[in-house]
């Protein structure tokens, strides 16, 4: 046996049992996320509310209520796995074709771009919260804008990886700061709670708003598919990408666009999260290696579970006399140090 | 069968005429070798050979087409260039960075055992197999100056460009790393072309040089027509000395021209 086919195998070997691994502790996470809250469901009911949902069943042992609260955890679980999804695929993307490990959709400006130009057009026209698939486009144009202005703002300060991130902190800053006044601006005209998109809530999505929410994933993971290998080369330089025949302009064009996209969808449900599109990627790669075949699929299960649990532990902490306090919050408590470990180390190198 | 003609081939740069009416022709089984003083255009025609550069007046053919005629993905499989540019992501382990050389020619999503012979051929070439788990910022300058050109063989093109393959390395690697190179171009037919500073090993391991000074060819033939005492000292502005000791030229530095 060679060498490198014994490398490769134990690769594709390692990254199968990983991905299996996650795939079956997600399924043991959503059910979890079902039973835990305020009241404690037994595993029966649980049992008994997928039969029904999955037409096996139509004789419910359940009460009405209880059936009502298994709905309610499952769009929040379903909105935590895919938004943690989006935001993960969204940090591969951006961190590879600026192959910058301290990117991240929040830290370079899309988040707060895309609300921005969502609360600004909410002051405009309210009824935009009732109208997902406009929301979303705003919300994808806003992160482009975002991303745009970090890129150019990057270009002009010389194009090293700290003015990447030194850039993507001020347009985050600018943005995030408009777009704080423009959702107190709607608060007070409509009463709009749209202020819990600042930081991030995965409780404010609704039944009909999950499939546009697994459309956009598909549409978003059928697009990044093919991009895996070009990702793979741009991480060594754009002329080497170049003379592998690949247009690294286009590569860079693609992920910035996929990457706009998947954060504006997040953004238009559950507002911003920050650091997941940061820390995923990293916990990936740690445990997968660089290949962007296999950091992809892993930084989606991954995102999803990471989301979830930290909604877990709102929904516990919310049980003691604090109440819910935004999920953007948490995860700023531990992407913050997260943040500053990364910024050690490449600095140190 | 690969030869590369120049034609005229004049190019602008950032505003600097960086090469002006060059002309020669390089054939394959020869390794050849650009020297020339700092600027004098060797990194510019480098790149320009390997596609990258595509603004030009003048011919470039390949095998008689004209290389702005090929595809990029057709010139990916047929020209392997490395630049002064050394792979970024240092994280990344070499097998990760040497699987990519293989994407212009394996079109699936995963390797097929073809690719996986040829990456492993490659690194044994080079004497690099144990480094295959290894990450890039782990390997020394001679280690990594192998890695990059097992890259550059596992591309399975037949012309190989290298912009100062030696540069960083230790006497022993200098010496071995053209070896190899010269060594790979007879075997396999290859057509090489290196930028070098080392006009001593340039004229132990080229078959051909080409002079370039201020973006012209001020010579090019064989490595002891071109190093002459004069020319050498003309271009550099540094009298030297040129000796010849068993078949071989020594070539000595005496003091720089005001």
């Amino acid at each position: 046996m060679s060498i490198v086919r014994e490398e490769y195998r134990r690769r594709a070997k390692s990254f199968y049992i990983i991905f299996s691994t996650a795939t079956i502790f997600l399924i043991i996470t959503f059910i979890i996320s079902l039973k835990i809250g305020i009241i404690d469901i037994k595993f029966n009911y649980i049992l008994d509310w997928i039969l029904i949902k999955l037409g096996l069943n139509n004789k419910s042992i359940i009460k009405t209520n209880i059936f009502e609260i298994i709905n309610l955890r499952f769009v929040r679980t379903l909105t935590a796995f895919i938004v943690g999804m989006m935001l993960s695929v969204s940090g591969v993307l951006l961190q590879a074709s600026s192959r910058n490990s301290l990117a991240d959709p929040f830290i370079l400006g899309l988040s707060s771009g895309a609300l921005t130009l969502l609360s600004a057009a909410m002051f405009l026209n309210p009824v935009l919260i009732y109208l997902k698939p406009i929301a979303i486009m705003i919300a994808f144009i806003g992160a482009l804008i975002g991303l745009i202005s970090t890129l150019t703002l990057f270009e002009l300060t010389g194009g090293t990886s700290t003015s990447l991130i030194l850039s993507g902190i001020a347009v985050s800053a600018t943005f995030g700061g408009i777009a704080l006044v423009f959702s107190y601006m709607v608060y007070a005209k409509y009463e709009i709670p749209i202020t819990l998109y600042i930081l991030g809530s995965v409780s404010m999505t609704t039944e009909n708003d999950m499939v546009t929410m697994l459309v956009t994933l598909l549409i978003g993971l059928i697009f990044i598919i093919p991009l895996s290998k070009p990702l793979n080369a741009i991480l060594y330089g754009d002329e080497y990408a170049k003379q592998l025949g690949y247009n690294p302009k286009n590569i860079i064009r693609y992920s910035s666009i996929l990457a706009s996209f998947l954060t504006g969808v997040s953004v238009a449900f559950t507002g911003i999260i920050g650091f997941i599109g940061l820390i995923v990627p990293h916990i990936s790669r740690f445990l997968v290696g660089n290949d962007h075949r296999y950091v992809i699929p892993i930084s989606i299960l991954i995102g999803g579970l990471i989301v979830c649990y930290s909604d877990l532990a709102i929904r516990y902490i919310s049980l003691t006399s604090i109440g819910e306090i935004p999920i953007g919050a948490l995860t700023s408590v531990i992407g913050g140090p997260f943040l500053a470990y990364l910024t050690i180390r490449s600095l140190k190198a | 069968m690969v030869k590369i003609i120049v034609k005229d081939l004049s190019v602008n740069y950032e505003s600097i005429e960086a090469l002006k009416d060059v002309s020669f022709e390089v054939y394959d089984g020869e390794i050849t070798g650009i020297i020339g003083p700092n600027g004098a255009g060797k990194t510019t025609l480098l790149r320009t050979l390997a596609g990258i550069l595509k603004q030009y007046k003048g011919v470039i053919y390949i095998d008689g087409v004209n290389l702005l005629r090929f595809s990029s993905n057709e010139r990916a499989k047929l020209i392997a260039y490395q630049g002064p540019e050394t792979p970024q992501w240092r994280s990344a382990y070499v097998l990760d960075y040497i699987m990519t050389s293989r994407y212009p020619r394996s079109k699936g999503f995963i390797e097929s055992e073809k690719d996986l012979s040829i990456i492993e051929e490659s690194l044994k070439t080079v004497d690099a197999l144990h480094l295959t788990s290894r990450r890039l910022s782990q390997l020394s300058s001679g280690e990594f100056q192998r890695v990059l050109i097992a890259r550059l063989l596992s591309q399975e093109a037949k012309i190989l460009l290298i912009d100062e393959p030696i540069t960083h390395l230790d006497l022993y690697y200098q010496v071995e790393v053209l070896k190899i190179l010269r060594n790979i171009t007879r075997d396999r037919r290859l057509l090489t072309i290196i930028t070098l500073h080392d006009l001593q090993l340039a004229s132990m391991y080229c078959d051909k040089l080409i002079l370039l000074n201020k973006g012209v060819i001020e010579a090019i033939g064989e490595p002891k027509e071109v190093l002459t005492r004069e020319r050498i000292s003309r271009t550099y502005n540094v009298n030297v000395d040129i000796k010849e000791i068993s078949g071989k030229i020594i070539i000595i530095p005496i003091e720089t021209l005001g």
